[in-house]
């Protein structure tokens, strides 16, 4: 009783009384297949535990004394692809799973063969990359439509960041604990060995985690999981990459418990959607599983995923105007005739999960993972040293900078006509660097020692995070009655992340010189200050060498947490705690000239006592119809990257660095009807006190300046709902609304240090952003379907999508006294500064469809099962490309002119009509 | 069926009971508070502090002195170059500064925190000024110079703006009282002047000399005539701008021009713009406008009904001159008045001084209205009843001699002009040496043009070609004529 005053303190659901009093327990359904004919002989099992029964002729069965809650079936059949589906028992009540098979040519997982836009691919790892991902596969229609169709949006599941949403491989969390980014980067192309996935969305309890805000996915990719099958896959597309090709084999469980299983991928372009880019990446998955006796699972699995990708990069309108193209890409030039890209990534972070995985007894286990991330990420980028900014959409180079109308109209006539002048033109900067004989005088810190040669204006250089991560974590499960059970767990998650630039090309030049030009401009008189490593000044830099900033971000966190599930005939409830401890340091390898005190060494320890409880009650109304309500509270240790001035430079710390908190309601009603599948979710979620850093060159203060905003509170509010009907035989009809609001609840403090001192320009400057909305994803999406799926083993499914309210990130310089100064309120000089940017609402369409084959009906000579599937897609059948999909504006601002439009804002586009065409063999 | 429907409709009841989500939609985007925010920056000193510490030499102030002012003076109009005046409740005080248009940060209104400490005090010709070193060109004068660009950010931070200062009310009197104290108290003060004007030499001139880009002095003189120059740069963008005639209120900046000699101070008033000179009232001693309603010379022209009448009291009517007596074609007691409706003889008791294009007002109630050879005037008019209100000039209406005999009742004693005529005569070639009738002939009819023989031009030749004829119609019991003003009506 006492338990049940602890949930009424904090649940809104009315508290009902629940009856227990023993009645038959139960769950009856009928197996069919996809045509409405019914499966004798399935296996239906109620996963963990040991509930096993068969269909009758009639596809029927009956499963009896199960536990009440919210049980996961598999039902697996000969010729039909391994099913689960969650079902949601009462006590005292029989409920009804009727669950129709798909055959297996008929490609059940059909969507994951067809890869959305803006995942890994593309969006590797920046910070636009969204969660859609890591989705790909669920049953959930909402959580379906937010990876697949939303995803080319940039859509962002309630407009949370990533750092709210939690991925496990094998049971270890893949978390980067700089950023708090999934890692899901670490098996790109890997999709075969992936797709056995659990998911709990937003504050859903789960077996394998305390979760996230946004959900939490566990992945297995252990050999056991896989499919005994060898299987070919090769697709054409014309998106980041043209070609993939794909081998995976599964041994299935081989004697003495053993099974084993490998994959190999390939992902190429030579040139992809965009102009410049390129696209090579490899991904290679191995892993071995030992079932000792019943009891006893030890699994290694080795994954990872070499890319080498040839990026592009957002611009202002102005340019793409004058390309004639809303997908022109400043990152690359013609080099001896041939397109060179100068950003480009190079990383390699293999994964190495080992898993053990013990059965205890009939109601308890123990899952525990062990895993190691090591490896590094490369961008490539130019760097200059007194000479002119080399990027071809530099704001000088433009014609609107130019005040000349005569000019003005000559240079955008070039910039127009000639591809180079748009370009990067590497062939100018080799003569730069071919022409610049120079000595330099005490190299590398000896007394007289002068080296005199070709010294390099500009290079190319790698901007590098080497990182090593381990993580150990464990989970308990104990059924403690039919009514409770338990879950606990911990993690311990360690984080050294080395980040450094290294020479990547001197681009002609002898070597290059380890100096920071901008202090030279600023401290002439000062020989020191100029010096990127007072320890070794000086330096002279050849390929390959590391050179300006060079420091350790050194993390660790460890979190214990548990859970307790309590189900009864009418309420399900739970609740969860967890407590953790992160703490992190800055350890800096170099002295920088600037900062000769506090830049080189460790920083002082940053630690955080953090905790986390959520809970939640299910109302049944019967075995169809549910009304479920969860809360949540927690505080969150700010990221690494967001809480040093200039983490590049120094170990300074972000002035009253905190906490973030965060509160979230959701709750809603579920419909599970045989036939109509309906899901209505509002969420309410309050961030507050989020802490952000940001350098950038400074208009006012006219100085390159590291900005920290505190304070930082955002709400987000907003309901789901997903519906599908299935309209006659096989013709289902489907239709998903997003619809939330995402603005700043608080006016965001900012304290403005310059860069190359430290002093303090502005403390605690006043943000006025109330109100405005949070960028980078559509507040609001829609999609109807229809997919009609044949007997004849094949499908085609259609989808209509809106996407609304997308904003442009703003720059906070922007919204402050200082940049209204003397500006008429009201005026339109007035609101060209301040009104944050909306992209218009854009209509897409997209197709996709399959159909298999099964060649043991030809050729009779076939031993195995043998089956050819062939999908295709095509996005955006409309061509549609105006659609701006996020964009940013620029942080500089022309305090003098107050001109938003000197440094305009930079647009994402998405990409015009692409297709996706996959041809896969697979034999088991 | 149904029941199920009741069911999603319980369900969906439920999700709204439970999910109270918050409906406000905010759409109202924050903005920053207009009018610019103080620094977190504090006074140590007033202004009138400031200056008490300049004690005859230049001096570099070296202590962490702080002044907070408004804006009182800045350089959009161009009359203040490269210096800024700036007020608080104790005085002003000018700060020269090396920026042009820095009216754009720091514009009148704006309060300007002033860190001291390092600028130099001193003065130019007895006004103090604060400025960033010393410009020792006159070495028995050495003067504050201005503050480099760059470093005006450095000494002068800007904080909220759109703030009135309000002028001390001075007045010349005062001034000439005790002008070193009241240059001491006032200077670089924002001061307005009550019931002022610019001297009568001074007026309808231009502030300054904007071709030639000189400063000029204009006198302001109050109506006991004391008084004190305004003098305007002619880089101002209303040095070729008119000084106003009438009287009434100025504001400007109190300024000082020493000339070396000791004590010979020279109070100045600098204008920030063209909007500081108010003056509209009537001038200094000049003759109240005489009582009465105004009418039209075409309301007056209708009381007439055929008999010799007094006009009704109270009435006065206002127009310009169109007689020329200084060309004596017309009898020298008498003028023609026109406004915008028609025209009337005036008859004064005695000759009457009102040269041609004076406006005046002239007070008719209980005059006579009567006919003299059939042409309305108002007879018998003391002279003290008009009274000049200005100039100005009539436009003749311009007509054909078809068009003016149609209409020659309506636009009797007007100003009319005739294109393309002749003229020509019976006796002579002369205007009017000895019969003052010539004939006009524009091709549309005849008319009489007549002329006295004591106009001046009586014995000039007419010339005898088609040219144009400017004059006033005037009957002649039943002939109708036109009367020439001056040989510049003949074209």
């Amino acid at each position: 009783m006492k338990f049940r005053y602890f949930l009424s303190a904090f649940s809104l659901v009315f508290l009902i009384s629940f009856s227990t009093q023993a009645q038959v327990t139960a769950i009856r359904g009928v197996i069919k297949s996809a045509q409405q004919e019914p499966i004798e002989g399935a296996v239906v099992t109620v996963l963990s535990t040991t509930l096993t029964v068969l269909t009758d002729a009639n596809g029927a069965y009956e499963l009896n004394n199960v536990e009440p809650g919210n049980l996961q079936l598999e039902i697996t059949a000969d010729k039909f692809d391994t099913m689960r589906y969650e079902v949601i028992v009462v006590a005292g009540s029989v409920s009804t799973a009727d669950v129709v098979l798909a055959r297996s040519e008929e490609l059940s997982g059909s969507k994951d063969a067809i890869p959305t836009i803006s995942l890994a691919d593309d969006d590797f790892r920046e910070s636009s990359q969204n969660i859609s991902g890591v989705l790909s596969a669920s049953r959930d229609i909402f959580v379906s439509a937010a990876s697949y169709t939303f995803g080319p949006a940039r859509f962002r599941i309630r407009g949370y960041d990533n750092d709210n949403f939690l991925t496990l491989m094998n049971g270890a969390p893949m978390t980067d604990l700089t950023s708090g980014q999934s890692m899901f980067y670490l098996w790109g192309g890997l999709n075969d060995v992936t797709r056995n996935r659990e998911n709990s969305t937003g504050l859903a309890p789960s077996t394998f985690s305390y979760g996230a805000l946004g959900g939490a996915y566990s992945i297995s990719s252990k050999a056991a999981n896989q499919r005994k099958q060898i299987q070919a896959s090769y697709s054409l597309s014309n998106r980041s990459y043209d070609n993939r090709a794909m081998i995976t084999w599964g041994s299935g469980l081989l004697k003495g418990g053993w099974s084993v299983a490998a994959s190999m991928s390939r992902r190429w372009a030579d040139e992809g959607f965009t102009a410049g880019t390129f696209y090579d990446a490899t991904g290679y998955y191995f892993s071995v599983e030992k079932l000792a006796g019943t009891k006893h699972s030890l699994s290694a699995t080795v994954m990872g995923s070499p890319v080498k990708r040839g990026k592009s990069a957002p611009s202002v309108q102005e340019m793409y105007n004058l390309a004639g193209s809303n997908f022109y890409n400043p990152a690359w030039g013609y080099q001896n005739g041939e397109k060179r890209n100068a950003s480009v990534q190079n990383s390699h972070q293999p994964l190495t999960v080992l898993q053990h995985i013990w059965n205890i007894n009939k109601t308890s286990n123990l899952n525990t993972s062990l895993s190691l991330v090591a490896g590094k990420n490369k961008n490539s980028a130019l760097d200059w040293y007194n000479a002119p900014d080399p990027r071809p959409d530099f704001y000088r180079n433009l014609p609107s900078y130019i005040t000349d109308p005569v000019a003005a109209a000559q240079a955008a006539a070039l910039l127009a006509s000639s591809e180079a002048a748009r370009q990067i033109n590497w062939d100018a900067l080799y003569q730069a660097n071919y022409n610049s004989f120079e000595t330099i005088t005490d190299a590398n810190g000896i007394k007289g020692n002068n080296v005199s040669g070709k010294r390099a204006h500009y290079i190319l250089e790698n901007r590098i995070a080497d990182t090593k991560q381990f993580t150990l974590s464990s989970v308990y499960n104990k059924a403690i009655s039919d009514n409770v059970s338990l879950t606990a767990g911990f993690s311990e998650q360690n984080q050294n992340t080395n980040y450094y630039k290294e020479v990547k090309d001197l681009l002609g030049a002898d070597f290059y010189v380890d100096l920071n030009q901008y202090a030279e401009q600023d401290f002439p008189d000062d020989p020191s200050a100029l010096q990127n490593d007072l320890n070794n000044p000086n330096r002279i830099l050849k390929e390959g060498d590391k050179f300006g900033y060079d420091y350790e971000a050194h993390m660790n966190r460890a979190a214990g947490w548990a859970q307790l599930q309590l189900k009864y005939s009418r309420m399900d409830y739970f609740a969860a705690l967890e407590l953790s401890q992160t703490s992190f340091f800055r350890t800096g390898n170099v002295r920088n000239g600037l900062f000769p005190t506090n830049s080189y060494g460790d920083s002082e320890k940053q630690s955080f006592f953090n905790y986390a409880l959520k809970g939640g009650a299910t109302y049944k109304l019967d075995g169809r119809n549910f009304v479920l309500a969860n809360l949540s509270y927690l505080t969150r240790a700010p990221w690494f990257e967001n809480s040093f001035v200039s983490v590049r430079t120094r170990n300074q710390v972000v002035d009253g660095l905190t906490d973030e908190k965060i509160f979230n309601l959701e709750g809603g009603y579920l419909l599970k009807s045989p036939r109509l599948k309906l899901k209505a979710i509002g969420y309410y979620t309050q961030f507050n006190d989020a802490t952000s850093t940001i350098s950038f060159y400074h208009g006012d203060f006219r100085t390159f300046v590291n900005y920290a905003l505190t304070n930082i509170d955002k709400k987000h509010t907003g309901v789901e709902l997903a519906a599908e009907y299935p309209v006659y035989k096989g013709l289902t009809l489907s239709a998903v609304i997003a619809a939330g609001q995402y603005t700043y609840t608080s006016r965001p403090l900012a304290t403005t240090t310059a860069d190359n001192s430290a002093t303090v320009l502005a403390q605690n400057e006043v943000i006025y952003i109330e109100n405005y909305r949070v960028a980078g994803t559509p507040q609001t999406a829609y999609t109807m379907g229809i997919n009609y799926r044949s007997a004849k083993f094949w499908f085609v499914n259609l989808n209509f999508n809106y996407f609304d309210n997308t904003y442009i990130e703003f720059n906070p310089t922007r919204r402050t006294i200082n940049a209204v100064d003397l500006v008429e309120p009201g005026s339109t000089a007035w609101n060209n500064i301040l009104d944050q940017q909306k992209t218009d609402g854009q209509f897409t369409l997209d197709f996709f469809g399959g159909k298999s084959w099964k060649l043991n009906n030809h050729m009779k000579g076939l031993k195995k099962n043998t089956f050819i599937v062939l999908n295709a897609g095509v996005s955006n059948i409309t061509n549609n490309k105006d659609f701006i999909t996020g964009g940013y504006e620029q942080l500089r601002f022309d305090f003098e002119t107050k001109n938003p439009e000197k440094f305009a804002p930079k647009y994402f586009y998405m990409y015009g009509t692409t297709y996706f065409i996959n041809l896969t063999l697979r034999m088991n | 069926m149904i029941k199920l429907l009741q069911k999603i409709g319980v369900g969906i009841a439920a999700l709204l009971l439970v999910f109270t989500m918050p409906g406000c939609v905010k759409d109202e985007f924050d903005a920053p508070p207009a009018g610019g925010q103080d620094p977190n920056i504090t006074a140590t000193h007033t202004i009138a502090q400031l200056k008490a510490l300049y004690t005859g030499a230049t001096l570099q102030l070296t202590n962490d002195i702080i002044i907070v002012g408004v804006v009182t003076a800045d350089d959009k109009s161009g009359n203040f170059y490269k210096t800024m005046v700036i007020q608080d409740a104790t005085g002003g005080i000018s700060i020269r500064l090396d920026q042009s248009n820095y009216y754009t940060k720091f514009p009148i209104g704006r309060r300007v925190f002033v860190k001291c400490k390092g600028l130099y005090i001193g003065e130019y010709r007895k006004l103090i000024q604060l400025g960033g070193s010393i410009d020792n060109t006159d070495p028995q004068n050495p003067t504050p110079s201005t503050i480099p660009s760059t470093l005006v950010s450095t000494y002068l931070v800007g904080g909220k703006y759109g703030i009135v200062t309000a002028p001390v009310h001075v007045s010349i009197q005062a001034l000439h009282a005790d002008p070193v104290g009241f240059i001491n108290t006032y200077q670089s003060m924002l001061v307005k002047f009550d019931t002022v004007e610019f001297a009568a030499a001074d007026t309808s001139r231009t502030y300054a000399d904007a071709v030639s880009k000189l400063s000029v002095n204009r006198n302001l003189t109050n109506c006991t005539n004391n008084s004190i120059i305004v003098r305007t740069s002619g880089y101002s963008n209303f040095a070729s701008r008119i000084t106003p005639a009438g009287n009434g209120s100025l504001v400007a900046i109190m300024s000082v021009f020493s000339t070396g000699i000791p004590d010979a101070t020279k109070a100045q008033l600098l204008l920030r713009d063209e909007n500081d000179v108010r003056m509209s009232n009537l001038r200094c001693n000049s003759v109240p406008p005489p009582p009465g309603s105004l009418i039209t010379i075409a309301a007056l022209r209708a009381m007439y009904a055929g008999t010799t009448m007094t006009v009704p009291a109270g009435n006065k009517i206002k127009g310009i001159v169109i007689t020329d007596k200084d060309n004596g074609n017309i009898t020298a007691k008498n003028l023609i008045l026109q406004d915008s409706t028609g025209g009337i003889v005036v008859r004064f008791t005695a000759n009457n001084s009102f040269v041609m294009n004076s406006e005046i007002e002239l007070s008719i109630g209980g005059m006579e209205l009567s006919t003299f050879s059939g042409q309305l005037q108002l007879n018998n008019v003391p002279n003290a009843n008009a009274t000049q209100t200005g100039t100005g000039t009539v436009t003749p209406k311009v007509a054909t001699i078809s068009q003016i005999i149609t209409n020659f009742n309506a636009w009797e004693s007007t100003l009319v002009k005739i294109m393309n005529t002749t003229i020509t005569g019976t006796s002579g070639t002369t205007y009017g040496s000895t019969s003052g009738n010539r004939t006009l002939n524009d091709g549309t009819g005849t008319l009489i043009l007549y002329t006295q023989t004591a106009a001046s031009f009586a014995n000039t030749n007419h010339p005898t070609g088609s040219v144009s004829v400017t004059g006033i119609l005037v009957p002649f019991n039943t002939t109708k004529e036109i009367v020439l003003r001056n040989l510049s009506d003949v074209q």
